[in-house]
């Protein structure tokens, strides 16, 4: 994109200083505008100008000079030029500036638990709302007026959930935003009625333990806890099952046993056993006749008796633990631990070293669940009679949590170790890499700002250092499950729960939120979004048990454009010409960077005026080697709040820093075998040999051609030469015509056969299926308001609210007034189906009238 | 891009109207008249563009038609007959930010308001023009209107129009600068609906004749059309109006035709032997004179005064 000379092209008074030289150009940026029409959604995108100024050589020379000493790090520029301000953003964000005009993924529905493991358990607020009226209210004109405000509720639930950090009741919140609706619009009440009623059947959508969760700093772990809770409740309830039946099992074998004794002739006993019949009789007398004597059964040994006992007093114990997620961590920093200690189905522990204190506390929970697994086990062994005392007594002696199956340990609510990024990359990173190896099925999430190093030093620029990699760190220790996302994506996220869940080992979960210390100006949500668009916190899911190969257990399916080296988007502007352009970006870390305000002292702005062939985009300059890029300003494209499009020029710290996340986005590629450089080659070798290949035989071909041509070319020269040498020699003529080929010929019948077409083939004519209704109806569609069917009952017909008529009940008008109907209706759309009353007068022939509409 | 879908734009409505919001006096009109499915297609178009009614106007002249200012809930205007465009063009002039209606029937446009009817064509304002067609004097009981067939019997030529009537689609055509020229009939709704809703979209002057019933003076004049769907052409293509398969398959005859071409639109206008229907001429580009008259409209009254003074200072001696 270049820009326009105005027609104010003038020169430019001579300015001594750099200073001096851009507030001459800012005064003269706003004399003329260019419009510039944004990306994605043109009709919504906010229109951004460009001024466009005269470029003036000489003070462009002087400030592009400036701009490279700035670019090159020289600190005695670090202060002057035009500094970046929080309005100014990567251009492909400006339409997205109100994020009260964004339809995002956030807020989400929370559905209850109750129903099958692989139900839908969360669904994004848009998606909720419309498929909940799409159930009660399919096609397009139903529930018209619902529909059409459905925007206003969803912005409505969206403004009421926007501070909200934990889960909120979704039911009450529907209800709440009809009323506002109601309140809004003021309907006249016939209207109000019906949108009443459309919003009461959207409220009766809605589950009652449903709930909405919105964007906020601690989305991921409420999305854990609810993926904890669909991954518990199927599994303990079959749990619970399982332990009534063992319970039901030695319960019977104590009876059993009990019988053998003599207390089983007591009255109470015998009248137990003897059952209701027992009242028609003396069980003391019947107790008396038997005696005390015991049965001579034998009885089973104290030390079964007292495991089998023992076992049935663990189960009798057993309650369903009321903690879904016990989370151990330290962030009183933030509040993250405040935060959580409020919330009812979870334990938070305090620990100073997250990873350790949740081993710690992982090795409790198993201890105590073992007692419970190991009741089950012996309850089974006992009830089917294979407990043998020199096998199993030692084998549960030394029952622990590496003995249970995966069945067992998936019923253990998750325990989470809550770390910060900072921790687990400095003081931490040695419990954090032993917790990684152990193996113990523990959650490790830790919360990763995608512009910092984690490893560096407190107020320490974090392009200082290369950054360290703790999602590559974490893929090091090969058996541990390895999810990094962004709460952004809420399917990435939840996906990654799920299947740490499911498996049982180590998982690691590093999640950028796009919040941080201070409030932005762009919303968290569409930060942490950049963050995955520019590579900065690419999505990875390692997954040890998907296979051996890297390629298999890395799904990399999330990152977008995941091809490229960086997701490319168009944007439509109009020049000065009024001509519509489209500017093909890509979207790189750079263009993250400039959402963060820690690293503004990164960019200096151009001014629109200045010009310089050394000006380069950002993916166009690391493109080049770099010995071709000395003389090179790399730059973006922003647009500021009152929608200025202008050039940004990037310090080369950044620029290495964004090479170094290109360098690891490369890797991951490879990894993910999306772009492997072997592939690459071995594919190049292919092609190569396959095109010598090709081309050999196409010269083999060639040159058998031109022998062939030759050939024939030398035969018919000879045979031509040698009839000419005859003729010439004085044979008959009229041999050479009758020696010359004669045409064929073909009888005129095969002839005319050959010409014709070929019969067609038999076209089934697509034969309209004819249905016939017997209950009338109208196609409203059709109907031209016309009033003929209303003047014959107004009872029978009437209109919907697109004002076309539709058929109330078909029993309070006659078959006549319907078949009447249908021959006046001008647009043909009435149905008289079939008559309601059979006894109607005159049927016979309304019927046949009424054929010809049906 | 950025995780946001194709619809990521949360535009909302701050109001709500529903039908009702646009439906003004019980109408009149005669049972079976196809003046109330134009109606309730102008009500539907309203509605789903959420117009507000305070700010649209509706405007007539004379007639059975020009009775449709009355049945909307709006600002509204029942004129002069044959007058209704200037009144319209006066509104627009002043007032560019109305959304502006203009209902008219085959006499008071074709006739006494010919004048009126080709130079606001040319002028191009931003209106939407509706002709009620149903070639005969209705209000007035059956005289002859410029779209009479010839030899139809009315009260002022009872032994048949002496004259082959009016191609209000060939004139239309062939006034400079028009921009938007579409036919339909009345008792097809949903290409109506489009129709009329394609027409309020276009920033110009939107010419739409509707092929309308008379149920009272000529009953029988559509009849043969409506039994016999094969006597109208549809128009089809990308750039006009989109209406659903089962609405394309009622009519027989289908042609492809692009409404930028004003060649093919005329030859298609010309041709008498079928009723087109579907828009025959679009160009969302032609110049609005409405666009010139707004000039300065905004203008705060210091200006206005300082304008004034310096225009009558050059008169000053």
């Amino acid at each position: 994109m270049t820009n326009k000379n105005s027609s104010e092209n003038q020169a430019l008074p001579a300015v001594a200083g750099e200073a001096s030289a851009l507030a001459a150009f800012q005064q003269r940026g706003s004399a003329v505008q260019i419009s510039v029409v944004s990306s994605a959604n043109r009709e919504s995108s906010p229109i951004v100008t460009l001024p466009a100024v005269a470029i003036d050589e000489d003070a462009s020379g002087e400030i592009i000079h400036s701009l490279r000493r700035f670019h090159l790090g020289d600190p005695s520029v670090a202060s002057s030029g035009q500094q970046v301000t929080e309005s100014l953003l990567p251009a492909l964000l400006h339409p997205y500036r109100d994020v009260t005009q964004i339809r995002y993924e956030y807020p989400l529905y929370l559905y209850p638990t109750g129903g099958e493991e692989n139900d839908l358990a969360v669904s994004p607020l848009s998606d909720f709302l419309k498929d909940s009226v799409a159930a009660f209210a399919p096609g397009e004109d139903s529930a018209r007026m619902l529909k059409d405000n459905l925007p206003w509720v969803e912005r409505y639930l969206r403004s009421q959930l926007l501070a909200q950090q934990s889960p909120v009741d979704a039911g009450s919140l529907v209800v709440e935003a009809g009323v506002a609706l109601q309140e809004q619009i003021g309907l006249a009440e016939e209207n109000r009625e019906k949108l009443q009623s459309e919003l009461d059947s959207l409220s009766d959508q809605v589950d009652k333990q449903g709930q909405f969760l919105g964007y906020s700093r601690y989305v991921a772990i409420h999305l854990l806890i609810h993926a904890a809770r669909h991954h518990l409740f199927q599994r303990r309830l079959r749990f619970g099952e399982i332990v009534s039946e063992r319970m039901r099992g030695l319960i019977d074998l104590l009876a059993v046993e009990r019988a053998k004794t003599g207390a089983a002739n007591d009255p109470d006993m015998v009248g137990s056993s003897v059952g209701n019949t027992s009242q028609y009789f003396d069980t003391s007398a019947l107790t008396g006749v038997m005696g005390k004597q015991t049965h001579g059964s034998e009885s089973m040994s104290v030390e079964r008796k007292q495991r089998i006992e023992g076992a049935l007093k663990t189960l009798q114990e057993y309650e369903d633990d009321p903690v879904l997620v016990r989370c151990v961590g330290d962030l009183h920093d933030d509040g993250v631990s405040d935060h959580f200690d409020q919330i009812e189905c979870i334990e938070m522990i305090h620990d100073a070293d997250p990873c350790t204190g949740a081993a710690a506390r992982f090795d409790a929970e198993v201890a105590r669940y073992a007692r419970i697994f190991a009741a089950v086990r012996v309850a089974a062994l006992e009830t089917e009679g294979n407990y043998d005392p020199s096998v199993h007594d030692s084998w549960f002696a030394s029952f622990d949590w590496q003995a249970f199956t995966t069945q067992e340990l998936q019923l253990i609510s998750p325990l989470v170790a809550l770390e910060t990024a900072e921790n687990i990359a400095g003081d931490g990173l040695r419990s954090f890499s032993q917790q990684l190896r152990s193996g113990k099925p523990i959650q490790i999430l830790a919360w990763v700002p995608a512009y910092d190093n984690p490893g560096t030093q407190s107020g320490e620029d974090p392009l200082h250092s290369y950054r360290i990699e703790l999602g590559y760190f974490g893929i090091g220790h090969r058996q541990a499950v390895i999810v990094q996302s962004s709460s952004a994506r809420h399917e990435h996220l939840f996906r990654g729960f799920v299947s740490a869940l499911g498996t049982i080992r180590t998982s690691l979960h590093l999640v950028d939120s796009g919040f941080q210390e201070e409030d932005l100006y762009l919303d968290p949500w569409i930060v942490a979004s950049a963050a995955l668009e520019s590579r900065a916190h690419p999505y990875i899911e390692i997954n040890p048990t998907a296979g051996d190969a890297a390629a298999e257990r890395l799904n990399f399916a999330g990152n977008p454009q995941s091809e490229l080296n960086w997701p490319v988007n168009s944007l439509t502007y109009v020049d000065d010409s009024g001509t519509e352009e489209v500017l093909q970006l890509p979207f790189t870390f750079v263009d993250y960077s400039l959402l963060i305000p820690q690293l503004w002292h990164h960019f200096r702005s151009v001014p629109v005026q200045c010009s310089c062939d050394d000006l380069l985009p950002v993916d166009e300059y690391l493109a080049l080697p770099s010995d071709q890029t000395d003389r090179c300003l790399p730059f973006v494209w922003a647009v500021d709040a009152e929608g200025l499009l202008s050039k940004v020029v990037v310090s080369r710290a950044l620029m290495l820093a964004c090479r170094d996340r290109l360098s690891y986005w490369r890797t991951l590629q490879e990894l993910a075998g999306v772009r492997n450089r072997h592939v690459e080659l071995a594919i190049a070798n292919v092609q190569q040999e396959e095109r010598a290949a090709r081309d050999a035989e196409i010269e083999e071909l060639r040159q058998e051609h031109a022998d062939e041509l030759e050939q024939v070319r030398s035969e018919t020269a000879g045979e031509v030469m040698g009839k000419l040498a005859n003729v010439l020699l004085g044979m008959d003529l009229t041999s050479l015509s009758e020696s010359a080929p004669a045409a064929v010929a073909v009888p005129a019948e095969e002839v005319q056969q050959a010409v014709q077409p070929e019969p067609e083939a038999a076209v089934a004519e697509e034969q309209e299926e004819v249905i016939s209704f017997d209950d009338p109806y109208i196609d409203s569609i059709l109907c031209t308001t016309c009033d003929d069917c209303m003047a014959i009952n107004k009872l029978l017909f009437e209109y919907n609210d697109n004002k076309q008529a539709v058929i109330t009940d078909p029993k309070v008008g006659t078959f006549a007034q319907l078949v009447e109907a249908a021959e006046l209706c001008p647009a043909k759309c009435i149905h008289p189906g079939k008559p309601v009353d059979p006894n109607e007068p005159g049927l016979d022939e309304l019927i046949a009238r009424a054929a010809a509409y049906n | 891009m950025f995780g946001l879908k194709a619809d990521w734009s949360l535009d909302v409505h701050e109001r709500y109207f529903t039908m009702d919001d646009y439906a003004g006096a019980e109408p009149r009109w005669c049972t079976g008249c196809g003046d109330l499915g134009i109606l309730t297609a102008v009500h539907r178009v309203c509605r789903d563009a959420q117009v507000e009614p305070e700010n649209t106007v509706a405007v007539s002249g004379i007639g059975c038609s020009s009775r449709l200012p009355h049945y909307m809930k709006t600002y509204g205007f029942h004129g002069l007959h044959g007058r209704a465009l200037p009144v319209a063009c006066g509104i627009k002039s002043r007032r560019p930010d109305l959304d502006i209606w203009v209902a008219t029937g085959d006499g008071d446009c074709f006739s006494i308001g010919g004048g009126h009817w080709i130079h606001s064509l040319r002028y191009n304002m931003d209106l939407t023009l509706l002709i009620f067609d149903n070639g005969i004097y209705g209000l007035t009981k059956k005289q002859t209107s410029p779209t009479t067939p010839q030899g139809f019997h009315t009260n002022t030529h009872v032994t048949g129009a002496l004259l082959p009537p009016l191609n209000p689609l060939t004139v239309t055509l062939g006034v400079s600068n028009v921009s938007f020229v579409a036919q339909t009939v009345d008792w097809n709704a949903p290409l109506l609906y489009e129709i009329i809703n394609a027409a309020h979209q276009h920033k110009g002057t939107s010419f739409v004749r509707i092929v309308q019933r008379c149920p009272m003076y000529m009953e029988q004049l559509n009849q043969e059309m409506q039994d016999d769907p094969s006597r109208m052409l549809l128009l089809t293509h990308d750039k006009g109006v989109q209406v659903d398969d089962a609405v394309v398959r009622m009519f027989e005859n289908h042609q492809e035709h692009d409404p930028s071409d004003m060649a093919a639109a005329r030859a298609i206008a010309q041709d008498d032997s079928l009723i087109p229907l579907g828009v025959l001429y679009h160009d969302p580009d032609a110049q609005r004179y409405d666009e010139l008259t707004n000039v300065g409209l905004n203008m705060p009254m210091q200006e206005r005064v300082q304008g004034l003074n310096a225009a009558l200072d050059k008169f000053a001696i």
